[in-house]
């Protein structure tokens, strides 16, 4: 009696198998939840830096994420990523892309922010720069500006853009270390005032 | 991580310090007033006044209180890459006389007596000659004690009333409880900060806690926005402006003035915080960034082409009322007249050929008045 797999080859439909196996075939599609590498639009990306904060390889080991800032956007280095797709989750304009994620994750991830930006009711003139330049639609304007702190990124562009000193502030969430810098920037200032 | 930017420069644009600093060392007659109002215990005063500048808070009391204006009051501003200090006007308080004293012993073999002259209300005559003290025509200005040879003369003042500044306005919103201001307020008047304003009743007005507040959360009640360090600032194009005043309403800050004569919108480049909502609006782009120094130039001779308008109209106007009499009743009566004109409900063209009627009656009259009194002149010469 022949063993069942070789009595499989001897009919039909097992010889064809065989055939098959061992002739060029056509890819297969991917299956519907395969996740390939992000693919980083660097036209769209407006180098915000949140990708590369959201990465989580390489915090416990000690290592580089694989996602790091260069000077017109994120590199990715593929042999570090694991393809979680953070990255694409927190992008505020949609510059990177991870196979089928959108619909996959329903819900964004927010990672957790060293600062928050906060418009200074008193001086800001609601002008709306910030508004315009604002690469994640964070700021409304409405006599004054308001920041959404969800949507921001922490890119510094409405801060840059503001025409008006200290309108917008970047205020970090390690106060203690703002206010000793801001005392020895300001005993500084006073100094050479002095002295000038 | 995102790298965190301080942007200390930013803050620093709006930093206001004040400070007093002794101007005139030579005035002082160490009546000691200034010491004794001093809140944070920054003055000395032994022969001269000793001010230790590190302590000083700028709370400006001394400065009130000095009956000889011997300190003086400044304000450091960082607003320019350089720091910058100018001098501001405090109110000098008035000096409360509680007692003069003069050793007359010695009065009577002082030869020369300066503090006769000096004394600019007689006050010291009186006391020497008539042995009357009269308090309330002493002013206080302790002449008499700066003058005198032989240190025969002592005036005792009150400490006069003062005035403080209003306190420091609380941004819930920007507090990060730092408690800087904890630290640095010479009275305690931050302590219920962040729960609310500084107390006002404790409050001296010396805003060291906005300077030293790293956000900004507090900040003095007159502050107004100013711009970041630019070279360049917004500027109307006289040429190109209609003189709608659209840019007027757009301002958010009210740095654009229509100019009384000449009824035109300049931009006062220290005011403008460089927004360009004036410019957005302006419906012949008339406005657009220049280098300051040359708005500054623009707006100056604006403002002079302004006060030349002024000044000839209003010399034209009085030259003219001096010849035809006041106009203001001549202009009345022709008011009046042409308004009754128009209650008549007169076709346009109609009142139009009315209007210039009475207007040419009313130049032809002022033209026979002036020659016949012209002719009167003529004949008396």
């Amino acid at each position: 009696m022949l063993p069942d797999y070789l009595g499989q080859i001897l009919t039909r439909k097992g010889g064809k198998r065989l055939l098959d196996a061992h002739s060029p075939r056509r890819i297969l599609d991917r299956p519907p939840r395969f996740r390939d590498f992000p693919r980083i639009d660097l036209d769209r990306c407006v180098v915000c830096g949140a990708c590369a904060d959201a990465c989580p390889v390489g915090e416990a080991e000690n290592q580089p994420p694989a996602l790091e800032m260069g000077d017109r956007g994120p590199v990715l280095h593929r042999e570090r990523c694991i393809r979680c797709g953070l990255c694409a989750e927190v992008c505020p304009v949609g510059a990177i892309e991870v196979g089928t994620l959108a619909e996959e994750v329903k819900e964004r991830v927010v990672p957790s922010k060293p600062a928050r930006v906060v418009v200074d009711r008193d001086l800001c003139v609601g002008c709306g720069r910030c508004q315009e330049v604002c690469p994640s639609d964070a700021i409304e304007v409405d006599e004054t500006a308001s920041v959404d702190p969800e949507r921001c990124v922490l890119c510094e562009r409405c801060i840059q853009a503001c025409p008006v000193a200290g309108a917008i502030k970047l205020i970090p969430l390690d106060v203690e270390e703002l206010a000793r810098r801001w005392t020895e920037h300001l005993k500084e200032a006073l100094r050479r005032a002095r002295e000038g | 991580m995102v790298e965190v930017h301080f942007h200390l420069d930013d803050r620093l644009t709006n930093v206001r310090v004040n400070l007093a600093r002794v101007e005139r060392p030579e005035e002082c007659v160490a009546c000691g007033l200034c010491a004794e109002v001093c809140p944070v215990g920054a003055i000395e005063v032994e022969d001269r006044v000793r001010l230790d500048e590190g302590r000083c808070v700028g709370c400006s009391l001394c400065v009130q209180a000095c009956p000889r204006r011997v300190l003086r009051y400044y304000e450091l501003t960082f607003e320019d890459s350089e720091p910058r200090t100018r001098p501001v006007q405090v109110p000098r308080a008035e000096p409360e006389v509680r007692s003069i004293r003069v050793d007359l012993d010695v009065c009577e073999e002082c030869e020369g007596k300066p503090c006769l002259e000096a004394c600019p209300e007689d006050v010291m005559r009186r006391v020497i000659e008539e042995h009357v003290i009269d308090l309330d025509a002493c002013r206080g200005c302790l002449e008499c004690v700066k003058v005198c040879p032989h240190g025969a003369v002592s005036i005792e003042l009150d400490v006069p009333e003062l005035e403080t500044r209003d306190p420091p306005t609380l941004n819930r919103e920007l507090c990060v409880e730092c408690d800087r201001c904890h630290e640095v307020c010479p009275t305690g008047a931050t302590e219920n900060v962040p729960a609310g304003s500084p107390d006002p009743d404790a409050c001296i007005g010396c805003y060291v806690c906005v300077a030293h507040c790293p956000t900004e959360a507090l900040k003095r009640p007159d502050h107004r926005p100013r711009p970041r360090r630019t070279e360049r600032v917004y500027f109307i194009d006289p040429e190109l402006c209609i003189g709608c005043r659209i840019c007027y309403e757009a301002c958010p800050v009210g740095a654009v003035e229509i100019e009384e004569e000449t009824r035109m919108p300049v931009i006062t480049p220290s005011e403008c915080v460089r927004c360009g909502l004036c410019a957005e609006a302006c419906p012949t782009s008339a406005i657009d960034t220049v280098p300051t120094d040359r708005a500054e130039r623009e707006v100056r001779r604006a403002l002079v082409g302004n006060a030349f308008l002024r000044t000839l109209q209003e010399l034209l106007r009085s030259r003219a009322e001096r010849e035809f009499g006041s106009l203001e009743e001549r202009e009345r009566r022709l008011r009046r007249r042409l308004e009754r004109k128009l209650e008549r409900r007169l076709k346009r063209e109609a009142l139009r050929r009315e209007v210039r009627e009475e207007v040419e009656e009313a130049l032809r009259e002022l033209v026979l008045r002036v020659g016949l009194e012209h002719g009167e002149d003529l004949d008396r010469g």
